[in-house]
């Protein structure tokens, strides 16, 4: 090794050219970060939905504010009108968002378009928008994708309905049931598909099922008026559980349904949260809109920031269910919760006098 | 290694066999002698007072302790059972109570019973393995009603500590939850705690002893003896000697001053010399220079002086106790691993499980270990040669390096694999290191203290078996195995760096005790030995079974054994140290017994007999006793068995002994019996795949029990070995 470069008094033109180099590479990276980062954009997300504002579309916008991702979020709302739904289809066209929302299956289906449908062209995914559904019952049968995996176009979506297995075992964590009733609206695919489902189910998980669907009137609407009959054949069949499916009709009278079960001490386990929260159903295990909303804005988040293709991204339902316990109609019917469920449960607890039926 | 170290036994006692203890007034031992009980004085009232301390501020902290720990499981619960019931569902009604409070039971071993009980004291629900001893504990006892002022309270209450939790429904005290602990389950953590600390203490006063040995060696009997070689000489008129003492303490002082008189004696004599030449010169009177010749000639027959201008003779002392402490930190190294080996090498398979086709698990955990038997046996012949070329020091020093290589590697291990690669190499450098400490004993030693030393080397390995082994299972237990090899193998570079710094290599040329042992004249040994039916008895019926059992049960089977029964690493270690402790406890005894009542085949077959049976009691017992006992009586049967084996050598082998040369028959009764250290952990780790722990361990001692009756019944069969002699009757 050659001593002499290393001596002392050589050093003074490298040490000056090192020195050198260290600061402008340190200036470089105090820099760097202010000058290069280019500013958040903001994405535009245009939200249209069925039936106004609620939970769902609160955890999407909660997500959000949360995560600190700057987006201007527009709402349309078809206020249950089928009618409204060619104007907002149009309206989304000409805003050109970056992406769509959609809340229940009709806005869905007239917005996004089933994926098997001749003409393609009239709906946002053809005009390059892409979209995300929530608040679908059932996205397969309602031919919005043609599978959970991928919708094979440019959207996808959440699910939000628990499985009826996962409901029923859950169920028996609070106790235990081997006969269950249903009153169900034939009319509706939403409840005919439950009552499928727990007729299929009925030898694995061991119970009976007792299917009592409505008549209709001369109309064809299902008669309201024979709802507590109906209930009082179930519970005199020895039934242990009631089973509301997904149903429309039921949701509107889910104060004689729930009511003329408790009045016979029948437990209620209803498919969806409204039943629990503000009837007389015991118990519901449910995917609450505000987790299917957040589950949404991540999906969302995919697709704008991570630059994902929708197409990649799966249709799923959150990873966690919530259980939820009408209080006041355990304590009624003396069907008291366990400890151990107790710990998780959502309760809903309320005023017991004026829910007394 | 212990096997090495039953053969250094070996060797020790049949030096001593061979060359009684002269004993000496030495007042350089009688010092150390006294430094040693005084340092084992302090350190034990040290010890004990701590313990006691300890004891005594563990139970003072217990209670509370306890209760603390039960007050934040009970909240936990309490606060559970309070919402409920504010939900308003009766406190008597409550559902799914059982599952609710086992789930404790899970994660909260010690808690011993949960019980709820409403504001009268009825107990409403209960739960635990001790629920109904607790219950009736605490209702014979009274703690259940009234309820306790204070919202939470901790007392004693029959076997138990009794925590119990007030739970309310706004302001009204609505009932108690009552956390039962086991107090033995207390005493048991905190015997263990106590244990540990105990082991850590035992393991540094005997580090600390070993310590005050090599150093009062050292620094107050080396020089002492030196000085007393010194005088000596001087006493018989030897004036050419010196000993270069240290300026520092006084011994030194004092043999520098020795120099200084001798150089002046010898300058005094050379001017004497001088004087009388020139006296002798100035006479005429030739009677006169015939006595000066006369005078003169008779200093040089009484007195030794230097020639003219030659520098004294450097009167060195070379001390065994340089050899010591290197040789108890490497060995300490090795035995760090003693207590977990075998879960180390499970633990690695069930990580990266290495399939051989008809290799089962518990064989994969046996193939290092035979490895390692197998690699010291093929070692230790080069090492022997590798001594004799390059010396002690030097030796000592290549052994780091493959001693580090190995304990790093060991540490690092991702497979069995590596293991295997991994604990080659360690034992290659542990005969290394070994071998070449036991040449530089052999050289050292003076001619009559051969046993002697052998005794300090045999002393050194076993202490440090015994305090590897034990904290070894400790640290494995706090820091893990892997962090416990890397200790390990930073102790071997200590090791070589004490050495280089305690020993310079003797002057003295090693002389080979057996010159003509050639691998000629070995090879012939080995035949004829074999050809020697008492011999190949001796084998088949002792010596490989001892080492089978060794290996295989203590070695192999024990930390497995204990680890399945539920203990830690830190209790299979002390266990494992109880057969060293007998071992060094009770060999030499042993030794001297049987070489006094001259019986050295009952003593062999009755060891044999003994470290058999006493394995058979974990057939009936499947507990950390009978394990122990087992190892006990392992350690008793070895210690009877291990002198005597040799001590029959020259009995049974006379002829093979006169030809050869003992030390040649002795070298191949080594060779032979480590065939069952290599076996022992194959053999084991078969039958443990078929008939279970229990099996194993008895298996093990089926087998060396059979020995035992086979070379008993053999002997007597083939008679007294020494009538064969010719020329030679009965003692």
């Amino acid at each position: 090794m050659n001593m002499a470069l290393f001596h002392p008094l050589r050093w003074s033109w490298l040490t000056t050219a090192l020195f050198t180099l260290m600061i402008g590479v340190m200036a470089a990276t105090l820099a760097l970060p202010t000058s290069a980062e280019p500013p958040m954009k903001t994405y535009r997300i245009l939200m249209v939905l069925w039936r106004g504002e609620e939970d769902a579309v609160q955890g999407f916008r909660d997500y959000f504010a949360t995560q600190r991702i700057p987006v201007s979020i527009m709402v349309r709302d078809a206020a249950g009108d089928l009618a409204k739904l060619p104007g907002l289809l149009k309206e989304a066209k000409a805003i050109r968002p970056d992406l769509v929302v959609t809340w229940g299956t009709s806005v869905t289906l007239a917005l996004l378009g089933p994926y098997d449908a001749a003409d393609p062209n009239p709906y946002l995914p053809a005009a390059g928008i892409p979209g995300i559904f929530m608040i679908v019952s059932q996205p397969v049968e309602s031919r919005i994708v043609p599978a959970l995996a991928s919708s094979g176009r440019n959207i996808t979506g959440t699910a939000y309905l628990v499985p009826e297995e996962t409901q029923l075992r859950a169920a028996r964590s609070y106790f235990d049931f081997d006969k269950i009733g249903i009153v169900y609206n034939d009319k509706e695919d939403n409840a005919r598909l439950s009552v499928e489902a727990l007729r299929a189910l009925a030898p694995t998980l061991g119970y009976t099922l007792i299917e009592r669907p409505l008549p209709l009137d001369r109309k064809g609407n299902p008669r309201a008026d024979l709802i507590e009959p109906l209930v009082a054949e179930i519970a005199a069949a020895g039934a242990q559980l009631l089973y509301q499916p997904p149903d429309s009709f039921l949701n509107v009278n889910r104060d004689r349904l729930t009511q003329a079960a408790l009045a016979r001490g029948l437990p209620t386990l209803a498919a969806g949260e409204n039943p629990v929260r503000n009837s007389y159903a015991l118990m519901g295990i449910i995917n609450r809109y505000y987790t299917v909303g957040q589950l949404t804005a991540y999906k969302a988040r995919q697709i704008l920031v991570e630059g994902l293709n929708p197409k990649e991204i799966p249709i799923e339902a959150p990873k966690r269910f919530s259980f939820m316990i009408n209080l006041p109609v355990a304590l009624q019917l003396g069907r008291y919760p366990p400890m151990n469920l107790l710990k998780f449960a959502e309760i809903i607890e309320g005023d017991t006098d004026i829910r007394r039926p | 290694m212990p096997t090495q170290i039953t053969e250094l036994m070996l060797m020790n006692a049949a030096s001593a066999v061979a060359t009684p203890d002269v004993p000496t007034a030495d007042y350089a031992r009688w010092i150390s002698r006294r430094i040693h009980a005084l340092t084992l004085l302090i350190l034990l009232v040290a010890l004990i007072g701590f313990s006691l301390f300890a004891m005594q501020a563990f139970e003072a902290r217990l209670a509370p302790e306890i209760g603390r720990k039960s007050a934040t499981i009970g909240r936990i619960l309490t606060a559970q059972i309070e919402r409920a019931v504010g939900y308003g569902i009766p406190f008597a009604q409550l559902t799914g109570m059982d599952p609710f409070l086992s789930s404790v039971f899970q994660d909260n071993p010690e808690v011993a019973y949960l019980l709820i009980t409403d504001a009268t004291g009825t107990i409403l629900y209960a739960a635990g393995p001790g629920a109904v001893e607790g219950q009736a504990a605490l209702v014979s006892s009274g703690a259940v009603m009234p309820l306790p002022e204070e919202a939470t309270s901790t007392r004693s209450v029959g076997a138990f500590y009794d925590t119990a939790l007030i739970m309310k429904r706004g302001d009204n005290r609505i009932g108690a939850l009552h956390i039962g602990v086991r107090q033995s389950f207390v005493r048991g953590q905190l015997a263990e705690i106590v244990y540990d600390v105990l082991t850590v203490l035992v393991v540094a006063l005997l580090v600390a002893f070993e310590m005050v040995a090599v150093l009062v060696a050292l620094r107050v009997a080396r020089p002492l003896a030196r000085a007393e070689r010194l005088l000596e000489r001087l006493r018989r008129g030897d004036f050419r000697y010196d000993g270069n003492g240290s300026k520092s303490d006084e011994v030194g002082r004092f043999t520098t001053a020795l120099a200084t008189v001798t150089r002046r004696v010898n300058e005094r004599y050379w001017r004497l010399v001088q004087e009388a030449e020139e006296i002798k010169a100035g006479q005429i009177d030739p009677s006169i220079v015939a006595r000066i010749e006369a005078v003169m000639s008779r200093l040089k027959t009484r007195f030794h002086f230097l020639a003219l201008g030659a520098l004294p003779i450097n009167l060195r002392e070379p001390s065994l106790a340089a050899v010591r402490g290197p040789l108890f930190l490497f060995v300490l190294a090795e035995e760090l691993s003693r207590s977990f080996m075998p879960l180390y090498i499970r633990q690695l398979y069930t990580a990266n499980p290495m399939i051989i086709p008809g290799l089962s698990e518990d064989t994969m955990i046996g193939l290092p270990m035979a490895l390692f038997m197998l690699c010291i046996a093929v070692t230790t012949p080069f090492a022997g040669c590798w001594t004799d070329r390059w010396g002690t020091r030097r030796l000592f020093i290549v052994a780091l390096l493959p001693g580090l290589a190995g304990a790093i590697g060991t540490a690092l291990a991702g497979s069995v694999l590596d293991l295997l690669l991994f604990r080659s190499l360690s034992a290659i450098s542990y005969a290394m290191a070994t071998i070449a400490c036991q040449g530089y004993i052999a050289q050292t030693a003076p001619a009559g203290g051969r046993a002697r030393a052998m005794a300090i080397f045999v002393g050194s390995i076993m202490l440090a078996a015994i305090c590897g082994t034990a904290i070894g299972g400790v640290l494995a237990d706090r820091i893990g195995y892997r962090a416990t090899f890397l200790i390990a193998a930073g102790l071997i570079p200590l090791a070589a760096a004490l050495l280089l710094v305690l020993l310079d290599d003797p002057p003295v040329q090693w002389v080979k005790p057996d010159p003509d042992k050639g691998s000629q004249s070995g090879w012939r040994a080995f035949q004829a030995l074999l050809g020697n039916p008492r011999f190949v008895a001796l084998m088949l019926g002792s010596a490989i079974p001892a080492k089978m059992i060794l290996t295989g049960f203590l070695f192999f089977l024990t930390p497995l054994y204990l680890r399945h029964l539920g203990y830690d690493t830190a209790t299979s270690g002390r266990v494992m140290m109880s057969y060293f402790v007998l071992m060094i406890l009770l060999g030499p005894l042993a030794a001297r017994w049987a070489d006094h009542s001259d019986r050295h085949r009952s003593f062999v077959i009755l060891g044999g007999l003994l470290s058999g049976t006493g394995v058979l009691g974990v057939l009936y017992w499947n507990d950390l006793w009978a394990v122990l006992a087992g190892v006990t009586a392992l350690g008793l049967g070895q210690a009877l068995l291990t002198a005597p084996t040799l001590a029959l050598i020259p009995e049974i082998c006379e002829r093979e002994c006169q030809r050869f040369g003992q030390a040649t028959v002795l070298s191949a009764l080594r060779v032979i019996e480590r065939i069952g250290s290599v076996a022992g952990p194959l053999l084991a780790a078969w039958v443990l795949g078929r008939f279970g722990y229990a099996g194993s361990a008895a298996g093990s001692g089926v087998i060396v029990i059979t020995g035992s009756v086979l070379l008993g019944l053999g002997l007597l069969a083939l008679g007294d070995g020494r009538r064969a002699v010719p020329g030679r009757g009965l003692p």
